[in-house]
């Protein structure tokens, strides 16, 4: 009984912060003061009218012609209306949208992108990884494979688009490869990394309570890497974002080329409305993306945030 | 556990071992112990002392297995040792335990290790008893992180002697935690071996700790190391449960001769250029950050 109180005590200190806020009576409604309001939600209201200064000027700007006549910067409320046609329908009816902009173009290729780059994804961290195991584990895997992959870790990959695609033409699977290409050697460093920097003092700890080499792997080296694979997984999936954008600007579809291939296309045919509006597009998801994954190297290894510190 | 006076048997003996590391960058040999016989008997508490870097450590990974000889032996019961084994655990300097481990799965590693007879439960009681020998009691779902390091050597001391082993080496595992929380783990340690009548092989750069836990001081010189003298303490035990170890008659006399033996070697140490921040020896890693965050990956 007292065994159980006990281990109970670490979790219940941490809870016992939050418990003693929720415990302590609640301030009085009469009380909100705009001091209060100001301190509690400074962040939201500061970005939101730091948005709403940045459209607006956008609007100016583009209203104005400022920067250029409205085939180059579009305004943002025809932008806006880009956006609505482009993700949720509603034929543009004033005859003065291109060709382009039909119903549901920016959701259908933001589909084909987002299929393109899971694949693609996947494929690349399934390999990647027991690439780096194996790297880090075997000195003559890591022998044999290490030029290739140091030399094309460090290559603009850009580079060899040209040479691949002379090879394999722009059909899909060119458009997986050079993905994969592009995405792939975080997850492979990174997890060579987390094998051959495993502490030497945890190894000898496993070794003189009675770890074997696979033991050693399992109990010791594994744990230990996990934390670095999760972030080469954070960078290799940025990475694979870019690759999808450049392999979409090269390739030459005539229609459904990815949400990449939107964006270039309705450029050079001077729809800029829609070209803004499938950047923003692309934006937020690689902002959902980028947070989305940011705190998961936090939440698989507290300890490393503490040790960094 | 005062084997003085009794019939002492030898439990590791080392004859005249020499041994030591390749130093692949430098490619040549580092010699850091030659030419030691020393006698480990059972039930003693034996403390080495000596100037950093003279081959302490390396003396105590022999015993433990983790490093081999290269000349001479080291025999365990009568038998070479080769290989770690479940008669001999250890605790270390950096404590060593996993840090993705709550602490009550740290302790519980020896079981999972090696091959037992115990059930689920029963190693779960010599889990929970040990947690309460050493005062971990609340901390069990604890991780590393999250404790002092004073508590951390606590679950490096569980995890040691969870499986009561016949031997227990300690590599300075006091070095790095306050006076304090030191004085408390050096009496708990004396408690908790004098019970169970282990065989202690304790490393320590402290004339105070060796003279307070110590049947026996054998004093290591400079590298290459050798054992330069080896000094009783005869004084009885318990000597930490209560009250100043340092206000017993013999204590000053004691220090004053380790103290003017370990002055020597210290004087004429060379500095040891081995940095124990354990690197691969791997250039690539050099130019990688430790955080795992960063590549030399330049994107596209
Ligand atoms: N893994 C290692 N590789 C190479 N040299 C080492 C290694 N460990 C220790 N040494 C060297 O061996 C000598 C003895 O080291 P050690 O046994 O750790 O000494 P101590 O514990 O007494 O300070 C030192 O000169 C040290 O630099
Ligand atoms: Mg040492």
């Amino acid at each position: 009984m007292t065994q159980k109180v006990n281990s109970q005590e670490p979790t219940s200190k941490k809870s016992t912060d939050g418990a003693a806020l929720t415990a302590q009576p609640r301030i009085k409604d009469a009380e909100w003061t705009w001091a209060r309001i100001w301190t509690r939600y400074r962040f939201a209201i500061v970005t939101v009218i730091n948005l709403t200064v940045f459209f607006i000027i956008w609007q100016l700007l583009a209203h104005f012609e400022v920067i250029g006549p409205h085939l180059i910067f579009p305004t943002f409320t025809d932008t806006l209306r880009a956006l609505k046609i482009g993700w949720l329908g509603g034929q543009a009816d004033d005859g003065t949208s291109f060709e382009l902009l039909r119903d549901f173009v920016i959701a259908k290729n933001a589909w084909e992108s987002l299929q393109r780059y899971a694949i693609s994804m996947f494929i690349a961290i399934g390999i990647g990884i027991p690439i780096g195991l194996a790297m880090g584990g075997f000195k003559w895997v890591d022998a044999i494979l290490s030029p290739y992959v140091w030399t094309l870790s460090s290559l603009p990959r850009l580079a060899i688009y040209a040479p691949l695609v002379m090879i394999m033409g722009i059909g899909e699977s060119i458009k997986y490869a050079l993905i994969i290409l592009t995405a792939i050697f975080p997850v492979i460093i990174n997890t060579w990394a987390g094998v051959k920097t495993t502490e030497q003092s945890l190894i000898n700890a496993a070794r003189v309570f009675g770890a074997g080499r696979a033991q050693i792997y399992k109990k010791v080296v594994l744990p230990y890497t996990l934390p670095f694979v999760v972030s080469g997984i954070q960078l290799s999936l940025s990475r694979g974002l870019i690759g999808v954008v450049i392999v979409e600007f090269l390739t030459g579809a005539s229609t459904l080329g990815g949400l990449g291939w939107l964006i270039f296309r309705s450029a050079s045919a001077f729809n800029s409305a829609l070209t803004y509006a499938s950047l923003m597009s692309l934006a937020v998801f690689a902002l959902i993306l980028v947070q989305g994954t940011r705190s998961m190297e936090a939440k698989i290894a507290p300890w490393r945030q503490v040790s960094k510190t | 556990m005062t084997a003085t006076g009794q019939a002492r048997r030898p439990l590791i003996v080392a004859d005249s071992m020499t041994a030591g590391y390749e130093l692949e960058r430098e490619r040549k040999l580092l010699t850091a112990l030659e030419g030691v016989s020393l006698t480990v008997h059972e039930g003693e508490f034996l403390v080495l002392v000596g100037p950093s870097g003279c081959g302490k450590t390396t003396f105590i990974n022999v015993i433990a297995g983790l490093v081999k000889p290269w000349a001479g032996t080291v025999t365990f019961d009568g038998k070479p040792i080769d290989g770690p084994g479940e008669d001999r655990s250890m605790v270390f300097q950096d404590y060593a335990i996993m840090p993705w481990r709550t602490v009550e799965h740290n302790i519980q590693l020896p079981f999972e290790l090696r091959p037992h007879n115990f059930s689920k439960a029963e190693v779960a009681e010599k889990v929970q008893d040990i947690i309460e020998d050493v005062g971990l009691v609340g901390f069990e779902k604890s991780f590393p992180y999250e404790l002092s390091g004073g508590m951390r050597q606590r679950v490096g001391l569980a995890r040691a002697m969870v499986t009561q082993p016949k031997v227990l080496l300690a590599d300075e595992p006091f070095g790095a935690v306050d006076a304090m929380t030191r004085e408390v783990l050096q009496a708990q340690l004396e408690a908790l071996v004098m019970n169970a009548g282990q065989t202690v092989v304790f490393i320590t750069h402290s004339i105070d700790e060796a003279i307070a836990l110590g049947d026996r001081i054998a004093v290591i010189s400079n590298r290459p190391g050798k054992v330069r003298e080896i000094v009783e303490v005869d004084m009885e035990r318990p000597r930490l449960a209560e009250g100043e170890i340092t206000s017993h008659p013999r204590y000053g006399e004691l220090r004053e001769h380790l103290w003017n033996l370990v002055k020597d070697e210290a004087l004429g140490a060379q500095d040891a250029h081995h940095d124990d921040s354990e690197t691969t020896g791997d250039p690539r890693l050099d130019r990688l950050s430790t955080s795992p965050a960063t590549t030399m990956d330049p994107g596209i």
